[in-house]
């Protein structure tokens, strides 16, 4: 719906801060509305909009995996002796630092299909992606982008994720199209929810599944070939 | 003078929450998305709260989500498929002669960088004046007014390009 205003529209943003009573130039505002249809019509939407927002469902963050503390226990008291020697010997042992395995970015993917788990090699529409990443322990702001058909998008929002191993990153999404490069990346808060794909991000490729056609087709083609291989050799 | 002390995110929640989810519907045309939009930015920011809460703030968080979440193919099918035109509400600032409908909206992004396509949300869709955008950007007013005018050529590029039979294509104002 159209509506002209009498001078230049006084923005959403300054209005719903004028009906919060948080408006910098009220009284501008007040004198424009008071000539300015177009711009009533709007504060009247924002005032009549009384909606209140429904209770957020927070993921819980209290104490978790507390099943595993009395093994963690054990094991480290059994460790300990081990971790001792093996910092203590003093011979050619490998030390510790770049390259322990855990610190690389690496990317998993879960492919769903109406409850069932498929290997993550093709994607079809009725397909469910999830992305778990293992990355070096500590809070980080991560971007899942896909590159398909020469665009590049975000199909999930940039997450926290308290990195480890295969940590699951919070949304699902679903594909349709092309070949699917799913990439992860590190993000800075500056750099977060940009379309990019950096130079150390981790990709996965995944293809489109063949239609049901082709894919009769193809298991006719082997199964002619196993028959004619089975003939010949008889 | 005492200023109030600022927000925690749950109060700023409730407070700013229905501004943002009218501002998020203005974009998606859908209520549900636009409300799984605004709180998954709480659920966030509440985990990890910034250092100001205030509604500009809040806005560029809520359009840069909106436009990811546009930006996924299967995502903008969706959203085609069950637009609500009336959650765009009055519209005060024109695009030349021509609609700035969802299905221009996500030709734009396709064809946009990252900054013009907040550019239009703000300026079209929120109706912030040359000023309001640069100082939400912060960016000067004249990089601003630069691409304004590039967008304003994309648009009419693609508006000319639509044709009647197909409605995926954007609109043309008569």
């Amino acid at each position: 719906m159209r509506v002209e205003c009498t001078d230049t529209p006084i923005s959403w943003l300054e209005l719903e801060r004028y009906v919060l009573g948080e408006s910098r130039i009220e009284a501008a505002v007040r004198g424009h509305l008071a000539e300015c249809n177009a711009c009533s019509q709007v504060t009247s939407a924002i005032k009549l909009d009384a909606r209140v927002m429904p209770a957020l469902e927070i993921p819980v963050t209290g104490p978790r995996r507390v099943w595993w503390r009395p093994v963690a226990t054990i094991a480290s008291a059994l460790l300990l002796p081990a971790i001792l020697l093996l910092v203590l010997w003093p011979s050619e042992q490998p030390q510790p630092g770049s390259g322990a395995k855990g610190d690389a970015l690496s990317i998993t993917l879960v492919r769903e299909r109406g409850g069932v788990l498929l290997a993550p090699t093709h994607h079809a529409p009725a397909d469910r992606f999830k992305v778990r990443v293992s990355c070096a322990p500590g809070m980080r702001l991560l971007d899942v982008v896909v590159r398909q058909d020469g665009a590049l998008s975000l199909p999930l929002a940039t997450s926290l994720v308290d990195c480890g191993n295969a940590v699951s990153v919070p949304g699902a999404f679903t594909l349709e199209g092309g070949i699917a490069e799913i990439c992860i990346q590190l993000v800075s808060e500056k750099d977060q929810g940009r379309a990019i794909v950096r130079s150390d991000a981790v990709c996965h490729v995944l293809a489109p599944e063949a239609t049901n056609e082709a894919t009769n087709e193809a298991t006719n083609e082997a199964t002619n070939e196993a028959t004619n291989e089975a003939t010949n050799e008889n | 003078m005492n200023e109030a002390a600022p927000p925690t995110p749950s109060q700023a929640y409730q407070r700013y929450g229905p501004a943002l989810v009218r501002k998020a519907e203005r974009v998606l045309r859908n209520p549900d998305d636009a409300m799984d939009i605004v709180q998954g930015l709480f659920v966030d920011l509440i985990a990890r709260p910034p250092k100001s809460l205030d509604l500009p703030y809040l806005y560029s968080a809520v359009t840069n989500r909106c436009l990811n979440l546009i930006r996924n193919q299967s995502n903008r099918s969706r959203l085609l498929e069950s637009r609500q035109d009336v959650l765009r509400g009055p519209e005060r600032t024109s695009l030349g002669d021509t609609v700035l409908t969802l299905d221009l909206l996500t030709h734009l992004l396709a064809a946009l960088d990252s900054k013009s396509a907040e550019i239009v949300v703000y300026h079209y869709l929120d109706d912030l004046d040359q000023d309001e955008v640069a100082q939400q950007m912060g960016m000067s007013r004249r990089a601003v007014v630069k691409r304004l005018t590039k967008l304003r050529a994309v648009a009419r590029d693609i508006a000319r390009a639509a044709t009647p039979a197909d409605d995926a294509k954007p609109e043309v104002r008569s």
